[in-house]
Order: structure tokens, then sequence, then C-alpha cells
């Protein structure tokens, strides 16, 4: 259920039915009261034609007072739907109201409490739905009056404004047209106010300790070291953070240093040193992942092909190339990631098309000699070498990163509000940019 | 990544560590590690128990930070009665001058602080109490004995210089760690999932299968 491309208000809806609706002449943005305005039964209010969706954080929309009229009457706030709209906001339960004759904040009920100061003619109120604290705040021109309701549990809150007396008057702005109509209150600072405290509530998250009392964040650094082959730095965080509670294997070191030489034999183009050394790292791994060992034989053709061994490259793939599309691979039977694709036969084809050109590396297919390739295809070998030697692809630490930004979208595609405000990469920025080392 | 693991090393001062990896992998520090020098000393002074040397030097570099910041101050005093009461236990003939010694200064330093805030001065008595366990490693206050007890006192420290220097104080890296725990937990609510369970590991747990 996603909770995106919901429409956001944009007007009041003059076309609902209800016996109010006679008292008020609707704009657009504008409403004004025309009824008799004699006692609380000729109230009438108005909501927005669409609530504030589902997975906004902070909907902030603001009313002018163009007209007190008689007795200034206006209550200003929220309700959902199915709210009677010969009601103020906030006399009746699902809504919420402040009210301008007497400052008071009202919320399902008659009678309000003491909130803020009146409002009049020539006054703009804000109002702010915060989703993420489940709160309502209103501004009176740009005055912060503080929180007047708690505990918001509507899902469908609509913007609503009410009038009691003859000639009252109103002019909203949704922030629909903020070129032409910005708003008046500081929004940016609304929303800056409002992320700073979500952000702190995140940041007060208790993490839970790690079981041996070590350095959860010690130990992760130290990962990640290791994994990218930073030897000597994951040496000195094991002596210095941890405290000397790991070390580095080297037997770890040697496979590492040995996948990285395989690395630079496949961007140097050099396949069969690469495939050597791939069999004496991993025995095994050629025979049982069938699809690496096609591309890689593919990008030994292409690269013989480049070399201008054209007879060659095609008698090698006749007898190397082509029979891997058809052989089943050995072990497992081949799943579907270990076997050939659709994608890597038109590898096959477009290292093939190579041959119609002089110079191969322009021809349409030319990107297969390039170096962001052979890179891309040196990354997919070592991660096929770590898979097969029973090694994770990525460090403790990326996968964290992973999982914590794959849960965030996954609450941000839900409609999640909060989490609409949050990513990860402000929570691990630096705060400020790294000075210059002796600048003037 | 790189950035947010140098960081991590700059921040909690592990210089010579920051150094390696500036080397290893080309990632720009951001400060003069020269100057983490100083603070990964005093970090380490209190590390292995010389609180003393530790007050010293954090004078000897900026004396306001101990003046303003009282509930550091107090910690530090609170470590140093720990580790007088460890050192008590080491050797016997220092014993009783130690521990009186240690009485002492709860008096003086430490009580007078505790009354400003409630929270410290049961801190206090807690550190206090250590005096009448002979076994404290045994007693139900031996968190306070624990090498994490030095570290939590040397982290204080350590951010409170690093934000005299208008320096970060904390290292990104626990957010990303408190992110996760926070969004693990909010999805928790819409949807059943893979989910990290250690931290240590990472590894993805499986969700069991439904019961319908």
């Amino acid at each position: 259920m996603s909770a995106r491309h919901q429409p956001s208000p944009s007007a009041w809806d003059g076309s609902i039915r209800s016996p109010a609706q006679r008292y008020l002449a609707v704009d657009g943005t504008r409403v004004k009261y025309i009824g008799p305005g004699s006692d609380d039964r000729d109230a009438a209010a108005v909501r927005t034609n669409h609530p504030v969706p589902a997975d906004c954080p902070l909907f902030y929309f603001e009313v002018e007072i163009t007209s007190r009229g008689r007795d200034g009457f206006i209550g200003i706030g929220f309700s959902t739907g199915d709210v009677k709209l010969d009601r103020l906001p906030g006399w009746e339960p699902h809504s919420y109201g402040y009210h301008g004759d007497d400052g008071h904040a009202f919320s399902g009920r008659g009678t309000g409490r003491a909130y803020g100061p009146t409002y009049t003619t020539g006054d703009w109120i804000g109002v702010i739905l915060n989703r993420i604290e489940r709160t309502i705040t209103f501004t009176k021109k740009g005055y912060d009056l503080g929180v007047a309701f708690e505990s918001i549990s509507e899902e469908r809150l609509f913007p609503s404004v009410g009038f009691r007396t003859p000639d009252e008057e109103i002019e909203a702005n949704f922030g629909t047209d903020l070129a032409n109509r910005p708003f008046r209150g500081d929004v940016a600072w609304i929303k800056h106010e409002a992320q700073q405290r979500l952000y702190a509530s995140v940041l007060n998250t208790a993490v839970p300790r790690s079981a041996k009392g070590r350095s959860i964040t010690g130990e992760l650094v130290f990962g990640y070291l290791a994994h990218q082959g930073h030897w000597d730095t994951a040496a000195a965080v094991a002596r210095d953070v941890l405290g000397g509670t790991v070390a580095v294997a080297q037997q770890d070191v040697q496979d590492m240093q040995m996948r990285q030489r395989i690395s630079e034999r496949v961007q140097a183009g050099d396949i069969d040193a690469a495939l050597e050394l791939t069999r004496q790292l991993a025995p095994g791994l050629l025979e049982s992942n069938r699809r690496i060992h096609f591309r890689l034989q593919c990008q030994k053709f292409a690269e013989m092909i480049k070399a201008g061994q054209e007879a060659e490259a095609i008698e090698y793939g006749r007898t190397h190339v082509v029979p891997l599309l058809d052989a089943p691979a050995s072990g497992s039977g081949g799943s579907s990631s270990s076997s050939v694709s659709a994608a890597d036969r038109e590898l096959l084809e477009d290292a093939t098309a190579l041959l119609a050109y002089d110079d191969p590396a322009t021809g349409p297919t030319g990107y297969m000699l390039l170096p962001a390739h052979r890179s891309e295809l040196a990354a997919a070998l070592n991660r096929a070498i770590l898979v097969h030697s029973g090694r994770s692809e990525d460090s403790a630490l990326e996968a964290i990163l992973r999982q914590a930004t794959t849960a965030l979208q996954e609450l941000k595609r839900s409609g999640h509000p909060a989490a609409q405000l949050l990513d990860v990469q402000t929570l691990l920025q630096q705060q400020r940019e790294p000075q210059p080392l002796g600048a003037a | 990544m790189n950035r947010v693991v140098m960081n991590f090393l700059v921040t909690e001062g592990y210089v010579d560590a920051a150094r390696v990896f500036e080397r290893e992998s080309g990632t720009a520090p951001g400060v003069d590690l020269d100057q983490i020098t100083d603070r990964m000393e005093i970090r380490k002074a209190v590390q292995s128990g010389d609180v003393e040397q530790a007050i010293e030097r954090v004078n000897d570099l900026d004396p306001e930070i101990l003046e303003e910041q009282q509930e550091l101050f107090f910690h530090l005093q609170q470590q140093r009665l720990i580790e007088l009461i460890r050192g008590g236990q080491l050797a016997e003939a220092l014993e009783f001058a130690q521990l009186a010694e240690a009485l002492e200064f709860a008096q003086e330093y430490l009580a007078p602080r505790g009354v400003d805030h409630p929270e410290l001065l049961e801190e206090l008595e807690r550190t206090v109490a250590l005096l009448v366990f002979e076994d404290v490693r045994a007693s139900p206050l031996a968190d306070l004995m624990d090498v994490a007890q030095r570290q939590k006192t040397a982290s204080e420290l350590n951010a409170a210089i690093l934000a005299s220097q208008s320096q970060e104080a904390e290292p990104k890296l626990p957010n990303l760690l408190k992110l996760l725990v926070w969004a693990q937990k909010q999805l928790d609510e819409k949807a059943v999932y893979p989910r990290v369970e250690n931290l240590t590991s990472a590894e993805l747990v499986e969700p069991p299968p439904a019961d319908d």
C-alpha cells in the first residue's frame, strides 16, 4: 500500500452538501459567512478538497482574517471527513480548532481551554499538523503559540475553518503556488526545528551492547578495514581500539593479495592469467559458477580480437566460449545465479560484433574493451571468489549501512511520516567541511 | 564509508591508526593529527588509571574545561576514587592511607558537587560503597571497577576536549547503528522482513514462516 502521490489540500470544498452550506460563499481559498449568525445553530464550517496526505510528516497552512465580521467567531483547525459542517471545528469529536473570539483551543467539545491570544481582522494564523509528534500547533503573525493539541490519532484530517457571525471572511494559503503566493511564516524554520527534534530522538535510540563487552563500532571498523584490505590500519585498530582482542589473520591477507592480483590481471585484459590464478585460489569455482566463467571467456575472446588475433579468436570462441552456453553446471545443477542468462548471451553477440570493425574499440560494442567494463568484471569475479570461499561480499559495517538504508526506504514507501524527514547521509555527514590545513 | 571510518578514528583520538589509514586509503583526516596527540595521551592516562596526570594535563591544555564542566570534573574525581580503591587492594601496606585519602577526597571534592546534581550524589554513593566490599569484583558494584568504566570516563573527557577545540565530539558511526535499530523497530510494526539481530556480525535473519 503506497501512500505516495496523494493529492494535498489545495482549496476549500464548497460542494459538500450540508444545511450550513447556504451560509457560506466559498471561492477557492476564500470563504465568507453570509448567514444570519443569530446563535450557535447558525454556525457553518468548510473543509478542504483533500485531507492531509497520510505520509506527510509536517503539514502547514495559513489563514488570513480578511474580516472579523460582526463578532469574529472564527475557528481554525482540522476535522475528519465525517464531522458535521454546521459546527465550528473543535466543537465536535475528531475536530480541532483555535477560536478567534476567545483564543481558546477546542477539541471534541463545546467548551475550550485557554490557549492563545484572540485574533481579528488583519491577523494571519499558521497551522502546523506534526504527524511525527502527533501534535497541532498554531502561530499568530509568525509567533509560535506552542502545542495546542497532542496525541492526534486521526488518519485523515482536513484543514477546516468555521464561522458564526455575519461578514466573517478569511483567505487561506495551502502552499500550492509558493512562487506567487509564498507563506508568510518561516516554514523552513518550523521544518528544521521538527527535524532536529526527530534526529535527536533517533539518536537517542539505545543500541544493544556487545555481548563480549567489546566495542561494537571498533569491531565493525576492524572488519571493514580487513575487508577493504587496509591491513596496516586494521592492525592498528586491533591494537589501539580493541586492545589486541582480535588480530589480522595472515591467511586473509594472502587471500586478499591474491584477489587483488586477479583483479589487476582482469583490468589489464590478461584473462588467461586471471583464470589461472582463480583456479589456484578458488579450485572448483569456474566449474560451479558457469556464469562468471562464461563472462571471463567472453572477455578473453574480446581481448583476442582487440589484439588483432581474429582467426585465433574465432577458433577459441568455437571451442571454449560457445560450449559454455549449453553445458550443465557441475555440482548443484546450476542455480539461477550461477547459470548463463539471456544478458550473457548478448554479451557473446556483442563480443562477436567486435570482429566487424578494423578498430574494435570504436565500434558500437567497443564498451567491452573499456576500463569500466573490465573493472566491473573484475569486481564480479572478486565477489564470486568471496562467495565461493564462504566469505560475505560485504563487511558487517557495509551490511549495516545497507540494511539501515533499506529499512528507511521501506518506511518511506509505506508512508511512515517521520521517515520522510530522515536520510542516512545526513546522519553520517560531517557537520562542517574539513578546514584546509595551513590556510591563512 | 572511508570518511566515516576516518571520522571515527579522529574523534576517538586514535592518531596512529588515523595516520596509517590516511596512507593506506588516501582518506584525508580533515584535522591536524598532531593536535590530537595531546588529547590521546590524556585519554591514555585515564585508561591506564592515572587520573591525576590526566587532570594535570587537561589543565595545562585548557584550564577552563574542568572549571566549566562540573559533571565531567565529578566523573574524573569519581574515577580517581575508583582507582584509589583499586590500588588499595594491590598494596596492602598502602591500603589504609589510600582508603583514608579516598574518603577525605570524597568529602572534599565529590560531595559538594553532588548536592547540585542529585544523580551525581547517587553515583557518589555507589562509588563510596565500594569501600565496604572486601572483594569488589564479586560485589554488585563490580561494573565500576570494570575497564568499561575507565573507557566511559576517558570518552567523556575526550569529548569535552574536542568541544573546547570546537571539533565534533561524537563520531558519526554510532549514528548508523542507532538509525538501524530505530528503523527496524519502526518497520516491525508494518512488515515482516529479514532483520539484522546482531550488530557485530550484521547477518540477516529471515523471519519465521507465517502461521497460515
